[in-house]
């Protein structure tokens, strides 16, 4: 059976169908597009901007402190001075100490070796042997470590003790 | 079959442009916003990352100004003077040995000889470095020492000796002692420091001076100056 109904033309529709959609696209597009490349663009003047003052505030303070060289001078050799002596002192040890240490109960000290960051030999006279053990003792509680080097006898000299000591108690 | 042609006309289709340009606008200036020479993301991430630097700099470099500008610089210069004294910047032996002749006549001890290793005395201002030039070569060649032998002295006088030397200043460093009844030897290093000319880069950290000098200065008060001795 043959229609004869002159069938209805709907591409002139859809196409204006299309046309609406990809207009109504396209424009929230370009707007968005427009509104982030400003925000963009805004950033990079704001961004360019802070580079310039702050490369021009770093350059006036860099001047001021220059002006004040003089100062800056006084105060860098003082620091150094100060450095210098701490360093001293703090390598010089502490002969004195030590010389206090070993004479102070008062026993006859005959001799004395003292170097600098190492051992001490001390050599202590006495009458009686006993008093070479007590003054051991005493070394004991001073020193980290005591070693008794000799013990000698002499009908001229009497009793003589050679002790080395390293390193004082409490001491760093 | 010439209905459909004789029905197209080009303005129906002019819209389409309308896209098209919208496209290639975009195309074509996101490329340069994005990725062309001084505008690119990367190179403008970089620039900013480049300034929050700068401005951490800003900020220590104000901090050493306003240091600066409150520093008392008499004061400071008086401690500086103290310290000089304490470590002076030239070799002056003569104190050493001052020094040395004054403890041995406080302890009534005679002197037999010095044998003294001055070296080169030179000026401070001179000869003074640049800091950050001075080698350990040059650190070993810079003591100043003496070798002193004493007569005759109990161990009391011997300590009283040395506890004298390291009470003065300038300071002295005992190295070694050989004490026995008969006769004593010490070695002694003097102190001292060649001035270092400080770098003035404006962009160094200024030192911690105050403690630093305020320590040093409490380390060396009540010690005996022998500079102002006649």
């Amino acid at each position: 059976m043959i229609n004869f109904v002159i069938k209805e033309d709907k591409s002139g529709q859809i196409i204006d169908q299309v046309k609406r959609v990809v207009t109504v696209i396209t424009s929230v597009v370009l707007i968005v597009y427009i509104v982030v490349a400003a925000g963009v663009i805004g950033w990079m003047v704001w961004e360019n901007s802070r580079a310039k003052k702050t490369t021009v505030d770093t350059s006036d303070v860099i001047k001021q402190i220059q002006d004040l060289s003089a100062k800056e001078i006084v105060i860098r050799n003082l620091a150094d001075r100060a450095n210098l002596v701490e360093s001293f002192l703090g390598e010089r040890g502490d002969s004195s100490q030590s010389a206090y240490l070993l004479g102070s109960p008062g026993n006859k000290i005959v001799s004395w070796n003292y170097v600098l960051g190492g051992a001490e030999v001390v050599s202590v006279a006495a009458s009686q042997p006993a008093e070479l053990k007590v003054y051991m003792d005493y070394l004991g509680e001073k020193y980290v470590q005591v070693r008794t080097e000799k013990v000698e006898w002499t009908p001229e000299n009497g009793w003589k003790g050679i002790f080395d000591v390293t390193r004082k108690k409490g001491a760093t | 079959m010439n209905t459909g042609l004789n029905r197209f006309k080009i303005s129906d289709w002019v819209w389409i442009f309308y896209p098209l340009i919208v496209v290639t606008f975009i195309i074509v200036s996101a490329g340069y916003l994005l990725g062309s020479g001084s505008t690119s993301i990367q190179v403008l991430l970089s620039k900013q990352q480049k300034t929050d630097d700068q401005q951490n700099q800003l900020s220590k470099l104000k901090l050493k100004l306003e240091t600066l500008k409150s520093a008392d610089t008499d004061q400071e210069g008086q401690k500086l003077t103290q310290l000089l004294v304490a470590m002076p910047p030239a070799k002056r032996v003569w104190y050493l040995l001052e020094a040395v002749n004054k403890s041995a006549s406080d302890a009534g001890v005679l002197i037999n000889q010095f044998n003294g290793n001055v070296g080169d005395v030179k000026e401070a201002t001179a000869s003074a470095t640049v800091s950050g030039q001075i080698t350990p070569t040059d650190q070993t060649q810079k003591t100043m020492s003496l070798n002193v032998e004493f007569a005759q002295m109990d161990f009391p006088s011997m300590t009283k000796i040395i506890s004298e030397l390291e009470g003065d200043l300038p300071l002295v460093k005992v190295k070694k002692v050989d004490f026995t009844l008969s006769k004593t030897t010490i070695d002694l290093e003097g102190g001292w420091g060649q001035l270092i000319k400080p770098s003035l880069d404006a962009t160094l950290p200024l030192p911690n001076y105050i403690v630093i000098s305020q320590r040093a200065l409490q380390h060396i008060q009540g010690m005996s100056d022998l500079t102002t001795l006649n």
